[in-house]
């Protein structure tokens, strides 16, 4: 029997998705393929697997990440589904959990890995931003007007001005990230 | 930089995993002869292995042995290298220091 479940997580948010896909399996429901927002699961026996969601250096197609993959499927553990770099695992759970040895540090190159992620965002939106508003502003000092040249003024000018709040909002985003892998950083001097 | 990074105390995974690498074996392989040695007590996760085997791959510690057959197969063997047996030793001495001054202290 199979059933298919609607739900959104942001990226932030995968061990609350991590949390509720094994909650389905400890109730028999299986994931056997995801999507952006969209779950099937199959029925089975309830506690048979458990999931683990994990984020990737590089994209889940990248030949570096299927190495990491196809090793991983010698030790038994089986690729369900992928959504950009992130991917989906699960293994029997009579083949113990997917604890790693350090959590600490696993802890942390995730962290710094979701980081990372949102850094390449941020740039992306910083450059955009300032070629917008240097378009923009060129555009102001020009002397002209038609209905056409306006709308493009009021296009850039919209586009910096939405960009501007979005990175203001973002800051403390990040330094939530900086204090998280600093309390990782602190943590790995007390244990290996 | 690199030096200094060498006489810093090996993870309790690095260790083992070089010691069942005195003979070639491949993920898997090592994950169980470590539970062996450890008695059960240290299973290493699949990640944690990958991790450390790619960082030990990269400083010549371990080297990928020609596995019989096709060298294009999936299933890989590692070998520890020369640099890798000297790193072992020196771990080993500090171990030894470690345990030593514990028993001098703490066994009286």
């Amino acid at each position: 029997m199979k059933k298919i479940e609607k739900r959104f997580f942001t990226v932030y948010q995968y061990k609350e998705e991590e949390d509720w896909i094994n909650e389905m399996a400890a109730h028999g429901w299986n994931l056997v393929k995801n999507g952006i927002n969209r779950y099937e699961f199959e029925s089975g026996k309830a506690g048979e697997y458990i999931y683990r969601i994990e984020l990737l250096d590089k994209n889940a197609g990248s030949k570096e990440s299927q190495q990491y993959i196809n090793f991983l499927e010698e030790t038994g553990i089986k690729k369900i589904g992928e959504c950009n770099n992130w991917i989906y695992l699960r293994k029997n759970a009579s083949e113990g959990s997917f604890e790693p040895n350090n959590p600490t540090m696993y802890e942390l190159t995730h962290r710094l890995r979701v980081q990372k992620a949102f850094s390449e965002i941020r740039n992306v939106l910083m450059v955009i931003l300032a070629i917008g508003s240097l378009i923009a502003l060129v555009m102001n000092i020009i002397e002209y007007s038609s209905p056409f040249y306006d709308f493009c003024m009021g296009f850039f000018e919209g586009v910096t001005f939405a960009i501007s709040i979005f990175l203001a909002i973002s800051i403390p985003m990040f330094r939530t990230f900086s204090k998280n892998v600093e309390s990782a950083v602190r943590e790995l001097s007390l244990h290996e | 930089m690199e030096q200094k990074q060498e006489n810093i105390a090996l993870t309790e995974a690095v260790y083992y995993i070089l010691l069942t690498l005195q003979t070639p074996l491949h993920g898997y392989g090592i994950m169980q002869e470590t539970e062996r040695m450890s008695r059960g007590r240290l299973r290493l996760s699949a990640g944690t292995l990958y991790g450390a085997i790619s960082s030990m791959l990269e400083k010549g510690w371990i080297e990928a042995s020609a596995a019989e057959g096709d060298s294009e197969s999936r299933k890989k063997e590692y070998v520890i290298t020369y640099t890798g047996v000297q790193i072992l030793n020196r771990e080993y001495s500090r171990l030894k220091e470690l345990v030593e001054n514990g028993k001098q202290t703490l066994d009286k």
